[in-house]
């Protein structure tokens, strides 16, 4: 989990007290770091245990001031040198699951969620979006802590933008069943009979159309 | 192969000056093969499409159809090679009010041929065939989009064709109905081995073409190299281990 390393990292850049630490990570990278006092003392046991950083202060009640130690170093740099893979983890979306779960009866109903899907998806991009507006870019000189930010930002709402991409495809997918009258497992009705027949009809035409000669030319009356 | 497209250039008058539409254009399209070219508005693609389909004669470069000269064929031998050979559909283009639409796929057979029961059995085995039976005797103008583009297609296998040309067939559809138009002309061109060409202004629309071309301004952005999906994002060459470790 990448929390270890952004502790690491920023305990590198200074020593600190570790309750500020998720504060700042989210104030650097975006909201997708809120890392919660309960996981970062966790982290910082962890890290402790391992020897990777020690407290260097005593304060009051909680606040012990850590530091990065020698083999903390160490760690920072091995993971630096690691090959990063694209760090996706295909979605088990339970919206899926209910429309896969849904019967004909309930499509209108799946319809109202996959809109409220796609309301969402779209909020919270403009959310980010107007976060990320706010981060400074006008002026001389570029500051790249604000880059780094707008980077992390942009990241964000290009995945929600894809999870909004699917979210329509799927308002379009129940738009098709609601209104053509698709088979439905465990159904069996005339349309199944009609999609063979046109699927033998294809078989039909496409194996005459396969088989024909350069040499012999179509014949309008034929058969 | 069967169409060869070789070094095409096209030029349309304008008050302006001239408009250059293909500016040395070649490709080729086996059967079997499903090719697929994408571009903006106005980049040549309905140009070459017509040009391919014998329509429209280039200013200069040849279009080769199964070894013979499309262009220096006279328009009467030229017409009757297209009718049995090369089918084309038009996306959006005008359907004269009136007709049914098993009569609307029947016209091009009885072109050339008096036999209006054979016709009309082909018509709705084509129509079967591309699951719009049910529209048969329906009036054109009461179709939706997708089950119009349908009943084109239709029409353009009623006569049999070898070569397929289709201008955006999928462009005025939802998403769904863009995939089942696709993977329909994929099957005409895996299982009828039928030589496909078909555009769109949209690259994502082209599913299953392989390869996907782009043209713009009347070029293909690379004709060594052409763009293929699944390739759009070209990899960046691999990084040398880090300078550090030479």
């Amino acid at each position: 989990m990448s929390a270890k390393h952004a502790v690491l990292g920023l305990l590198q850049q200074r020593a600190a007290y570790p309750y500020e630490l998720g504060d700042r990570l989210q104030a650097r990278l975006g909201p997708a770091w809120a890392i919660n006092s309960g996981q970062l003392s966790q982290t910082i046991k962890v890290l402790e245990r391992e020897g990777l950083i020690e407290q260097v202060a005593r304060g009051r009640g909680d606040r012990n001031v850590f530091a990065i130690t020698e083999s903390g170093t160490r760690e920072l740099e091995r993971w630096w040198d690691e090959d990063e893979a694209p760090e996706i983890r295909l979605l088990r979306r339970s919206l899926l699951l209910k429309l896969a779960l849904a019967g004909p009866d309930q499509l209108k109903d799946a319809l109202g969620q996959v809109e409220r899907y796609e309301h969402r998806c779209a909020e919270r991009i403009k959310a980010i979006m107007e976060t990320r507006d706010r981060v400074p870019l006008d002026g001389i000189q570029v500051r790249a802590e604000d880059m780094v930010l707008r980077m992390g930002l942009s990241g964000d709402i290009y995945q929600l933008e894809a999870e909004l991409k699917w979210a329509r495809y799927a308002h379009q997918v129940v738009m098709w069943l609601l209104e053509r009258g698709a088979v439905w497992p465990e159904r069996s009705t005339g349309s199944a009979k009609q999609v063979e027949a046109s699927r033998d009809a294809r078989e039909e035409l496409f194996g005459r159309m396969a088989a024909r000669d350069r040499d012999q030319p179509f014949d309008p009356e034929g058969r | 192969m069967l169409l060869h497209v070789e070094r095409v250039t096209k030029r349309y008058p304008r008050p302006t000056g001239e408009k250059i539409a293909l500016d040395d254009v070649s490709l080729t399209v086996d059967r079997g093969q499903i090719l697929g070219i994408f571009g903006p508005s106005g980049s040549g693609k309905s140009t070459l499409l017509r040009v391919a389909a014998g329509l429209l004669s280039p200013d200069s470069g040849s279009v080769i159809y199964n070894g013979e000269r499309l262009d220096s064929m006279s328009s009467t031998e030229r017409s009757r090679f297209r009718r049995r050979e090369i089918a084309c559909v038009w996306s959006g283009a005008l359907i004269p009010d009136g007709l049914s639409v098993v009569d609307h796929v029947a016209v091009p057979l009885l072109i050339d041929s008096r036999d209006h029961r054979a016709a009309e059995r082909r018509a709705r085995e084509a129509l079967l065939a591309c699951e719009v039976e049910h529209c048969s005797d329906l009036q054109m103008e009461a179709l939706s989009d997708g089950e119009r583009e349908r009943a084109s297609i239709a029409r353009a296998l009623a006569t049999e064709p070898r070569l397929l040309l289709a201008d955006g067939p999928a462009s005025r559809l939802s998403l769904i109905e863009q995939e089942q138009i696709m993977v329909l002309l994929a099957s005409l061109a895996e299982d009828a081995k039928v030589a496909v060409l078909v555009t769109d202004s949209n690259a994502d629309a082209l599913l299953r073409c392989d390869p996907v071309l782009y043209l713009n301004e009347g070029k293909f952005a690379s004709s060594a190299q052409p763009v293929q999906l699944g390739r759009v994002y070209p990899f960046p060459a691999r990084p040398a281990q880090s300078a550090a470790d030479a």
